[in-house]
């Protein structure tokens, strides 16, 4: 009987707790759920930066052409099961081709209506100094394309997750693909069977 | 615990769990009148009620399924994804909701969504990406469905399989154009469809006949052209494809049933109170589209009325088994009060009587069944009447015009209870539209 008592009680008393802050390295890793996260963007931005700088496709482009490549971003597909954000290790890329000096990117297609909106406007408004023309944009040499794709297997509450990024960068001059990334990532995932 | 203390929360515990079956009755009837009022009138009246944590699963497919059918894919998307992550955390079992089932009733379990539930989730949730003009997102979707669809799989069952999800995840790749992957989708689709003696919609018969002809899977296209007595109709280069997905209906809700058992321990018969579904009311209706003069009608693809049911039979077994153990200890708590003082163990048999209550919800605000359509049309212009078959009454007449450029491949969602129509558009450049209408 008085179990019965503080069985009711406990099955009633679901209390909140107040949450909770704690402030950490970006670099730490931690995995919450099993899904893509910060750590698998950063390892894969870390691979993709080292391979793309070690290849030959920069040294072969300014020997022929006498300057730094431009690169335009295009489409980055996600191909996985997860809704994952691949706008965070392609802006790792560019910072790291930039800071290089090797490297220049110039606007995405996305990108590119805004500025030119505001070239327009300051046709209008600005003074004949500062003002910047039409018709002047970098062309890009290069286009850097991707997917990630995912292979999950499962059974019952565990899964296996295998993720795969695929970054091309793709000659706009004659369509030859200059240098291929890749960066495999492989979890097993176990969900918890019980909770509180 | 002092006896006046536990005297006050027993007494107290009905009026706790009577609020909650209230909220649940509103729900309920909210759902049950769907189909006959405005959908934006039922998302506010449903907006104003504040759900216990525990039902907030299935107070948001309700919302973002409501949000979904009247045009608030972006709204309706952050509702459902914040659902499913519930969802997801809550498959774990719980040992303190567990404990409250096993003691009060099965009202006390955090809703977790049914088999079919959680992968109509998905779907729901690929239709609303792509409407959204995001088919990347759906394509999403369509795998995480595929993802639970496998982690509910047995082998002689076909509980979380659900036809329409994987006509959908067909769709998603055919617009992708990854054409193999959705030859996969709809071969599952007909797999599913025949194992439930449901007979296959048209536009999935031309889907399996053209897509096995176009990909070189000559067997397949013999089998399928025996099979079904039709042939690949050729898609003249001035016409678009159209595919039509209609929800018809307001699924049914449960219901509470007592059924009276003999306990042969207790030398008494004891009443539990157990989820059931009433006998379906629910009569088919397709949508007939008329187009140029050409009258084009859905075909059902889900009978959701009947996963529901099969859905809640899977889970009968188990939760007859505790509710028969809760109604035992709870009848034994009652002659142990009434040996100690007569009036006290009276009071407790009516607050026994007054906690058992059935767990009735679900995501009740689901269609009754989804049809398919698919057709082509010559580009042009073409206003939207649309209207109801089988005698029912006429839908709202559109003003609305499709346009139909040729190469064009427009998905055409209808959710019959907000007599609306959302398009997608994937324009044969490959550059992709939306067009609401």
């Amino acid at each position: 009987m008085r179990i019965y008592w503080v069985i009711i009680l406990a099955s009633l008393l679901m209390a909140g707790c107040g949450t909770q802050v704690t402030r950490m390295d970006v670099n730490e890793t931690i995995d919450l759920s099993g899904n893509w996260n910060d750590t698998d963007s950063r390892l894969v931005a870390e691979e993709m930066i080292t391979d793309v700088l070690s290849r030959p496709w920069i040294s072969n482009f300014v020997s022929k052409k006498g300057h730094a490549p431009a690169v335009i971003v295009g489409s980055v597909r996600n191909l996985s099961h997860e809704h994952i954000n691949v706008k965070t290790f392609v802006a790792d890329m560019e910072r790291a081709l930039i800071n290089s000096g090797q490297v220049e990117f110039v606007a995405s297609s996305s990108e590119r209506g805004e500025i030119r909106e505001e070239r327009k406007d300051q046709d209008l408004n600005a003074s004949e100094k500062t003002r910047n023309e039409a018709g002047q944009e970098m062309g890009a040499d290069f286009m850097l394309k991707g997917q990630i794709n995912t292979i999950v297997d499962v059974d019952g509450k565990e899964q296996v997750r295998y993720y795969q990024v695929d970054l091309t960068l793709i000659s706009m001059a004659d369509n030859r693909k200059v240098w291929l990334g890749q960066k495999k990532i492989k979890k097993l995932v176990e969900n918890a069977k019980v909770r509180y | 615990m002092p006896l006046k203390a536990k005297r006050i929360l027993f007494f107290l515990l009905p009026f706790f769990l009577q609020a909650c079956a209230i909220q649940q009755g509103k729900i309920n009837s909210l759902a049950e009148g769907l189909e006959h009022s405005s959908s934006e009138a039922t998302l506010a009246a449903l907006q104003e009620i504040a759900p216990p944590d525990r039902d907030r699963a299935q107070y948001l497919l309700n919302i973002g399924l409501l949000k979904s059918i009247t045009g608030d894919f972006s709204g309706a998307t952050k509702d459902l994804q914040a659902a499913k992550e519930l969802i997801n955390t809550l498959q774990a079992a719980s040992v303190s909701e567990g404990i409250g089932a096993a003691t009060i009733n099965e009202t006390l379990r955090s809703y977790d969504g049914g088999a079919s539930e959680r992968v109509l989730l998905h779907e729901l949730m690929s239709i609303n990406y792509l409407m959204l003009n995001d088919l990347d997102a759906a394509r999403v979707e369509v795998l995480q469905a595929s993802v639970v669809m496998a982690e509910l799989a047995s082998a002689d069952k076909l509980i979380g399989q659900l036809a329409s999800s994987h006509y959908i995840a067909g769709l998603v790749y055919e617009l992708g154009g990854e054409l193999d992957n959705a030859m996969i989708s709809y071969r599952k689709t007909e797999k599913i469809m025949t194992a439930r003696s449901i007979p296959l919609p048209i536009a999935l018969k031309h889907s399996l006949l053209s897509l096995s002809q176009y990909l070189g899977l000559d067997a397949d296209y013999e089998k399928y052209n025996k099979q079904f007595g039709l042939s690949v109709k050729t898609l003249s280069p001035d016409a678009a494809e159209i595919i039509v997905i209609y929800w018809d209906g307001v699924v049914s809700s449960k219901k509470e049933k007592s059924l009276s058992v003999w306990v042969p321990s207790l030398d008494q018969v004891v009443s539990l109170a157990l989820p059931s579904y009433p006998q379906s009311n629910y009569v088919k209706k397709s949508l007939s589209l008329n187009f140029g003069g050409q009258h084009y009608l859905t075909a059902t693809l889900e009978d959701i009325e009947t996963l529901m049911r099969e859905d809640l039979d899977d889970e009968s077994a188990l939760t007859y088994s505790i509710a028969l153990a809760r109604m035992i200890a709870k009848v034994e708590m009652v002659q142990s009060a009434g040996q100690q003082n007569g009036s006290l163990g009276l009071l407790m048999n009516i607050a026994t009587l007054l906690t058992e209550s059935a767990d009735i919800r679900s995501w009740n605000m689901l269609p009754s069944s989804i049809q398919i359509a698919r057709f082509t049309l010559p580009q042009g212009q073409y206003p939207l009447p649309l209207a109801y078959s089988s005698g029912s009454t006429q839908m709202e007449e559109k003003k609305a015009e499709l346009t139909v450029n040729a190469g064009d491949k427009i998905v055409l969602f209808v959710p019959a209870v907000s007599h609306r129509i959302f398009s997608y558009t994937l324009s044969s450049g490959r550059k992709f539209n939306k067009n609401k209408i």
